[in-house]
Order: C-alpha cells, then sequence, then structure tokens
C-alpha cells in the first residue's frame, strides 16, 4: 500500500512540475505554444490533486507521520501557494488560448508557483522537525 | 499501517539533486513532445519556429538537467552502499531506463536539430517527427523510473 501511495504521490508530482515547465514555455515562446493550455490545466489540476490527496493519504499510513507535523503543515502552505498561482497561470493561458486575453500571465505568477514546488520538494526530502 | 523509516541525513542533498534533476529533465521532455507535437499541423515559419523551441528545449534543459539527475544518482548510489554484486532490481531498472533515456534524448536532439535546418528548405518534418516519438518513449522510460524508484521491487 506504502509503496502504491508514494508512487501516485511522486507522479502526481512530476506532473505537476511538468505542467509548471509548460507555462514557462508558453509564457517564454512563441504564441502558438499557448494552445497546449487547453491539455496543461487539466494536467496541472489532476498534479496537484494527486499530490495533495496522496500526500494526506500517506501522512496517515505511516506510522510516525502526523497531519500537524511542522513539514507537513508547511507542506501544505506551499501546496495552496502553488495552487493559488498555478490556478492564476492556468486560467490566463486558457483564457489566452480561447483569445479572451493576449496578454501572458505576470512572470511574478511562474515565478512563485516554481519557487513554492521547489520549496515543497525541500520540504519533502528534508522534512525539518520529522 | 507501514513504519517509519528514517533516512540519514547525508543522503537529503545528493537525492533532491537526483529527483530535482529528474522533474526537470521529465518537464523539459513533456516541453520538447508538445511543441513537436503542434508543429506537425503548423505549416511555413510557425512550424519552424515551434520545431527550434521543442530543439532548444532539449539542448538547453533536457540534457543539462539529465546530467544533474545521472550525477546524483551516482551520488546518493555511493550514500546507500549497495553492494555492486547483489545490486537489487529497482537499481538494475533505473539504470536501464536513465541509460536508454540518455542516448534517446541525444539521438531526439540530434534529429530536432537536423530537423530545424532542413525546415528552412522545406524539409526535415519526418526527422522532427521521429524526435517526437523518441522523446515520448522517454516520458514512458521515466514514468517506468518513477515506479521503480519509489516502489522498489527486489
Amino acid at each position: 500500500m506504502y509503496e502504491t501511495l508514494l508512487f501516485l504521490h511522486v507522479l502526481g508530482a512530476f506532473l505537476l512540475v511538468a505542467m509548471l515547465g509548460l507555462y514557462w514555455a508558453f509564457y517564454a515562446g512563441s504564441d502558438s505554444l499557448v494552445r497546449l493550455s487547453r491539455i496543461a490545466f487539466p494536467l496541472w489540476g489532476l498534479g496537484s490533486l494527486a499530490v495533495l490527496v496522496f500526500g494526506i493519504w500517506l501522512a496517515f499510513d505511516v506510522s510516525g507521520y502526523q497531519l500537524w507535523d511542522a513539514w507537513i503543515v508547511v507542506a501544505i502552505v506551499l501546496w495552496l501557494v502553488q495552487g493559488a498561482f498555478g490556478s492564476q497561470l492556468s486560467q490566463g493561458y486558457k483564457r489566452m488560448a480561447d483569445g479572451v486575453v493576449a496578454q501572458r500571465p505576470a512572470l511574478s505568477a511562474h515565478v512563485v508557483a516554481t519557487a513554492a514546488v521547489a520549496l515543497l520538494l525541500i520540504d519533502m526530502i528534508w522534512k525539518p522537525g520529522a | 499501517m507501514t513504519y517509519l523509516l528514517i533516512r540519514p541525513d547525508s543522503w537529503n542533498l545528493p537525492l533532491f539533486v537526483h529527483v530535482a534533476g529528474a522533474m526537470v529533465v521529465t518537464a523539459a521532455l513533456v516541453v520538447t513532445v508538445g511543441s513537436l507535437a503542434l508543429a506537425w499541423r503548423a505549416t511555413g515559419e510557425e512550424r519552424a519556429a515551434i520545431t527550434r523551441f521543442g530543439f532548444r528545449t532539449l539542448l538547453y534543459a533536457g540534457i543539462p538537467a539529465y546530467l544533474v539527475m545521472r550525477i546524483g544518482a551516482e551520488w546518493i548510489l555511493s550514500r546507500e552502499h549497495i553492494p555492486t554484486d547483489n545490486e537489487p532490481g529497482w537499481v538494475g531498472v533505473g539504470y536501464l531506463t536513465a541509460d536508454t533515456g540518455g542516448i534517446l534524448i541525444l539521438i531526439s536532439t540530434v534529429l530536432a536539430g537536423v530537423g530545424v535546418r532542413k525546415l528552412r528548405g522545406g524539409g526535415g518534418g519526418g526527422l522532427a517527427k521521429a524526435a517526437t516519438v523518441l522523446a515520448s518513449l522517454v516520458v514512458v522510460l521515466y514514468v517506468i523510473a518513477i515506479w521503480a524508484m519509489t516502489t522498489k521491487p527486489s
């Protein structure tokens, strides 16, 4: 059970990072690439949810982890930050692909979402306070 | 209920380098596959621009991240002191997927690069398509690697 949950949790994280990579590509590349946002949006959502759901499930499954452990609380806060900014990117690029807006989401949204995911990875590996 | 296994602190940095490199190389491959696949249906300058973007993503992000992932893998393996004469199956799967993936990334980069050059003369579409297929195959290989690294089959 633990191995399957860990696999799905990590796979979700890889999917999330891949979609962030696509958002950076939309920002740096030509307008044509933004058409990919129609698949990036649902996949980003799927990756985000998988990270959270299987992460919390793991916390319940593993003896010694508690949901209120400092590193898990930090992870949930960072997940919310990446969720808020990642959602802004997803919606922004989808609106751009639909022709509703012509302007890309702000660079700061890309930076904050990426930084939150990088900090999440650091938190998952070092597990401060565990 | 699974019991908690504490990883020595000295493993954290090599593990971070390995996982971060793996995440970036996978992201670079997904961006490459997405852009090269879009180029299949594009025409003229748009097709050349998207193909060039896919090629540059592999060259400037995919290959460096692959090297970081691979160096991180050797680093963490050296910390784990796994006997070379009795390697567990997941280490073998890791080597196989990483090394096969590395070769395919190099071939994809060359194919996409030559394809970009040939697109200027009107050809090269087939090469870019081949690069797309190979890069997609590497993504599949890396999903297998993620499965092996997390479930650690004997």
